[in-house]
Formats: C-alpha cells, structure tokens, sequence
C-alpha cells in the first residue's frame, strides 16, 4: 500500500501544480486582476479664430450690435464627452487686464457658457463657438485718426476661449491672428427741418432751427453738409444759398450759407462710450426768402454726411 | 438782411415736412477711407468699404460723388456697384469694392480727397435731411518698393483616409507693392496625446501673393499617418527667416466615430476613481467564484488533504516504519 503511494504521489503533486497553473493563466484572462485610477486632464483648446459673418476685420454696424463669432477646437484626452463648457472674453488687445479685463462694451465681451456652445464629441475633441454682440461703440484697432491718435492702431481684438471639463478643470487659447475692429463713422439725424413762414425779402432773425444729431459710429466726427435748391412747381425756386447753419443759435449774419458741395462743419462730436449713444449735438438752421419769391410750399433736400475728425 | 415787404400780395412760404419731424435717418460707413501710400505706377487695389443703417425699412438710393481734389484721378477709380446704386430695405451691412489702378504715366506724390454717398429722396416734394456718407481718399504714388505682408488667418484640413499629403492654409494679405511669400512654413506632427513626435517638414516654395492681394495658399507635407486617428499639428510661420507665428491645430486622418470619446470615457469608469475600492473588490470576487482556478484550488486542497491523511493513517499503522527498516538493511548489506 505505502509502496503504491509513494508511487502515485508524485503524479498527484505534479497535477495539482498543473491545476493551479492553468487556473493562474485562466485567472488572467477572465477577471481583472489589477485596478488604477484615472486622473483627469484638463482640457486643451487650439484654433481660436474671431471674426464676423464675412470673416476678415469685423466691421460694426452703426446704431446697434454686430455679431461675432469666436470658434476653436477643445481637446480632452479623458474623451470629448468630458468637455462640459466654454466660455470666452473678447477684448482689445490693449485694454487693462488683457483677458481679465472688466467688462465694458468699449473693449471687453465677456461670453458666458449659455453663449457658447459644444459641437458633438468627436474623438478627443469638441468644436466651441462663442457668440457675442459687439456694440456700434467699440473701439477700432484699424489705422483711422482716432485709432492712431490713441494706439490701438498697433492693436487688435483678441478671443480668449476657455475649455472646460466635467471635472471643471480647463485651459484657454488666444487667436494668433487676431482681427481688427474697423473705423465707423455714422450719423443718425432728424430726417427734417421746418422753417419759419416768411414773406418773401425777410430772413430769420438767427439760425434757430434745430437739427438733432447723433453719433452712431465708433469714433469722434465732424459733418459735411450740402443742399440742393428748393423748388415749388416748375417756377418757384429758392437757391440753396438762402440756408444757413450754425453751432448755435446765431445771429442770422453769422450763419453759414449752404452750398450745393459738401462744406465741413467743426462739429467735434465725441465718440460714444454707450448705447444709446451718449455724443449728440445740434446743428442750427435758418433761411431767408429773396423778394419776388412766389408764394407756396417749397421742398428741398439737405445733405448731411459724418466725417472722421 | 431786413424784413421787408414786396409789391404783391404778402406771401407766406412754408415748408411742409409732413410727418417726418419725428423720425430720423442714419447711415454709417466702415472704414471710411481708401487709404495706400505704397503704390507703384501701373499697380493695383483694392478696398471693401462696408455702408450700415441700423434699421433700413425703406431701399437707401444712392448717389456716388468725387470731391474737386481728386478730378486728377477719378479715373484710376473704379466702384464695382457703379456711381449710382440702390442699397435693399433690410441690409443692414452693404459691401462696395473700390479698385485703383495707377496708370503708367501717373505722377508722384500725394493725392487726397473724398468719395461722397448721398441718399436720394425717396418721395419728391418732401423736404428732407438725408445722412450719407464721406469716404476719405489718400493715395500716395511712389517709385520706391516696399514689402511687408501679414497673416490673416492659419489653418489645417481633415486628411482622407488614404491621403498622404497634410495642407497648411495660410490666408496671407500683402501690405506691399511688390510680390511677397513667407520665407517658410514648418509643421511638427503629434499623436493624439501630444506627446510623441511623429512627422516633421518644411516647405519653403509656397506660392507668390501679389501686391496688396489677399490670398489664402497651402503649404504642404508629405505624410503616413494612421487613419481613423487624431493628431496635432504644431506649425510655425516665417517671415524673411524670422519667426512669425507659431500655433498649434488639431486634424483628424479619415473618419473619426462620433463616440469614440464617450465609449473611451465609459470604459474608464469601471475602474475609475469615484468608488475604487468597491468597484474593485466587487469586481475580484464575483469573478473568483466564476474562474476555474476556484474550481481547480478546491480539488488540489481536497487532494491534499486526502493524501496528508492518507499518510498519517499509513504511518500509525506502522507501514512507513517497516518501509524505513527495510530500506537501512539494504543499504547496510
């Protein structure tokens, strides 16, 4: 018996080593025998492009807001659906505080996550397109006078876009080829003036009609003005000569004639810091009616176009 | 001039606006120059003046008018919507190309003046003040050369799946009057992760932009990239040998799943860092019970233990004795 056993042991040891090595390899394959942890990584953003609807420097549009648009790509090696967010502040490039600049409709936009959306994930990365809406007002990066004047000519309007995952880590990315903001000059005036009646060989006492102007550019204008001659019927024609226009309610001898060319009127209209504009001013208007004048009503048409100053 | 009555009968004049004192009338231009102080004889460009109204209800006719300063010039002018035009009701922003083109015998120097937009009444017989627009000229004719450009805009395009060539686009303005290019355009690519530098090249024959052009042109690499793979190209721009610009863009090489990053963040999860401890422990034991090394380890402890007891039997019974005993007396003998 002892001699069968001492035979058999062997054998039986050698298959239970086999045993607990196929189960060790199988072990291998089938179950998780190790685990670690995944850090998060904050996302990394590339591509930040701004521009308007035509792409190119971003022309304004007088009197209210012009949209822009600041894309990019965000990227995120714990996948693209980690990315949650974005948000971005678009900027002078000058202004105090470059991306941290306090918002001001002069020369920072700060857009928030409600106005910049996430495309779909796509491999690691995400597409994000912050919108904003730049104010009439906002400073010009071009090389116009006031630009120059004031050193944003050396300037332009920047877009930091910043990427956010679900862990909110993040990382931002400026433009690297920035666009300008243009010059606008413009104008919003009275579509009228009403003259005094008067017989005809008498004047106004002083340019006392008032032509309300408004700036609604983004930087400080003058005016150029001209007339045409006012007609009634086929006969009756007062030459543009007889208007005049002043700063301010003039004697009537003091008033400048209106002329069929475009004349430049030192108005020195501010630029507007708000919306409504804040830079308004008022042209004064006056007319006389040369003796022999037939009697009617007389229509003309006055011209009035901004000028930068 | 006084007051003063004439012969006939005392006539009233009066100008009616009917209605519109209420109202008003806006316009705006951007920018509002033409300006070039670097231009050649027989050289051309070109500018795009944008006209704005905030809220154009009505069309905005509009008439085109040189100032008596640029008379020596006007016909090097040319308004591509022509001196007289109509801006739609409802655009709010009307583009308007004004080309120059500097004849052969022009003169130096300096020439200035303005392009003036004046609105046409829309209704005869009303007196109206209408805004237009001024349009400042500067124009500088010189023989001296010069050449600088800048770069508008930089870019890389998906590749196909089996396209071997990347493209870098480059949206180059030349601010000169002569033909111009970048010096060079370098481009390192990376793998996904950003840490692996996979292919790098240069390309110093791009192509010439013409004076005062603006031209996007492709600086290409040839590559090998796997497909369905995403990369990172880290480009740097020269200008007369020095560095311009360096940026870096992401391109994908043919189709990337649309859910590549969720399933990837799915898979991450099981063994992520929420609840690592639970998941792993849960996960170790439910398997253990379904492996076979379960299975197998039982039989070999049963094995064990049957063969230990098996022996320890054997040895009371005073076998393994008689075993030892005999095997000395073979030795001895």
């Amino acid at each position: 018996m002892a001699e069968k056993i001492r035979k058999i042991l062997p054998a039986f040891l050698i298959l239970i080593l086999v045993a607990v090595t196929i189960g060790e390899i199988r072990a291998d394959v089938e179950t998780p025998s190790t685990s670690g942890q995944v850090n998060n990584v904050a996302p990394s953003v590339s591509g930040v492009n701004l521009a308007d609807a035509d792409s190119g420097d971003i022309g304004l549009t007088e009197n209210t807001t012009t949209t822009v648009y600041c894309t990019a790509t965000i990227t995120d090696t714990n996948g693209g659906a980690d990315i949650s967010s974005c948000t971005a502040v678009i900027y002078r490039s000058g202004v105090a505080g470059g991306a941290g600049c306090t918002p001001n409709n002069n020369n920072c936009y700060s857009v928030s996550s409600a106005n910049c959306t996430l495309g779909s994930a796509v491999g690691n990365d995400k597409n994000a397109t912050a919108t904003a809406y730049i104010y009439f007002h906002a400073d010009p990066t071009d090389t116009g006078t006031y630009a120059t004047a004031q050193g944003y000519d050396s300037q332009t309007w920047q877009c930091q876009l910043k990427g956010i995952d679900a862990a909110n880590a993040s990382s931002t990315a400026t433009d690297s080829t920035p666009p300008d903001i243009t010059t606008l000059t413009a104008l919003n005036t009275d579509s009228s003036i009403t003259y005094d009646a008067l017989n005809p060989g008498s004047n106004m006492a002083s340019t006392s009609i008032a032509l309300n102007a408004t700036t609604t550019g983004n930087v400080p204008i003058d005016v150029q003005l001209r007339g045409d001659d006012m007609t009634y019927g086929a006969t009756g024609t007062i030459a543009v000569g007889n208007q005049k226009y002043a700063t301010s309610t003039a004697a009537w001898a003091s008033g400048t004639a209106l002329t069929t060319n475009y004349i430049n009127l030192e108005v020195d209209m501010a630029k507007p810091t708000t919306s409504p504009s804040d830079s308004t001013d008022i042209i004064y208007w006056g007319w006389q009616v040369p003796s022999g004048t037939p009697s009617g009503t007389y229509s003309g048409t006055n011209y009035i176009n901004a000028v930068e100053d | 001039m006084s007051t003063k009555k004439t012969d006939l009968v005392s006539i009233i004049i009066l100008v009616l606006v009917l209605g519109l004192t209420q109202t008003a009338f806006a316009f705006g231009v951007s920018p509002p120059f033409v300006k070039n102080e670097h231009l050649l004889r027989d050289s051309h460009f070109e500018q795009t003046i944008c006209l704005t109204q905030t809220d154009p209800k009505e069309e905005y006719r509009a008439e085109l008018e040189f100032s008596p300063e640029l008379s020596e010039i006007k016909n090097w002018i040319a308004i591509d919507k022509g001196m007289e035009f109509t801006i739609p009701a409802g655009v709010q922003q009307f583009p308007l190309k004004i080309a120059v083109a500097v004849p052969q015998d022009a003169k130096l120097g300096e020439y200035q003046g303005y392009i003036w937009i004046s609105g046409k009444p829309e209704k005869e017989g009303l007196v109206t003040t209408i805004a237009g627009g001024t349009i400042k000229v500067v124009l500088k004719i010189t023989d001296k050369e010069f050449s600088d450009w800048q770069l508008r805009d930089l870019g890389v395009r998906n590749l196909a799946k089996d396209e071997k060539t990347l493209k870098v686009y480059l949206k180059v303005e030349n601010l000169g009057n002569v033909k111009t290019r970048p010096s060079r355009v370098h481009l390192d690519i990376y793998d996904n992760y950003h840490q692996n530098l996979l292919n790098s090249g240069n390309d110093t024959e791009l192509e010439w932009i013409l004076p005062f052009q603006t031209k996007e042109i492709i600086a290409e690499f040839p590559v090998d990239l796997e497909p369905a793979q995403q990369y990172w190209a880290e480009i740097e721009v020269y200008k007369d040998g020095e560095i311009l610009l360096a940026d870096k863009r992401r391109f994908n090489v043919g189709e990337i799943a649309k859910n590549v990053g969720e399933i990837a963040k799915t898979e991450v999860s099981s063994i992520q860092v929420s609840k690592p401890l639970e998941e792993s422990g849960t996960g170790l034991k439910l398997g253990f019970l379904k492996s076979r090394v379960f299975l197998f380890s039982l039989l070999g402890i049963v094995l064990v233990v049957g063969l230990g007891f098996g022996i320890r039997q054997i040895r009371k019974s005073g076998i393994g004795l008689e075993i030892k005993m005999k095997k000395k007396t073979e030795k001895r003998s």
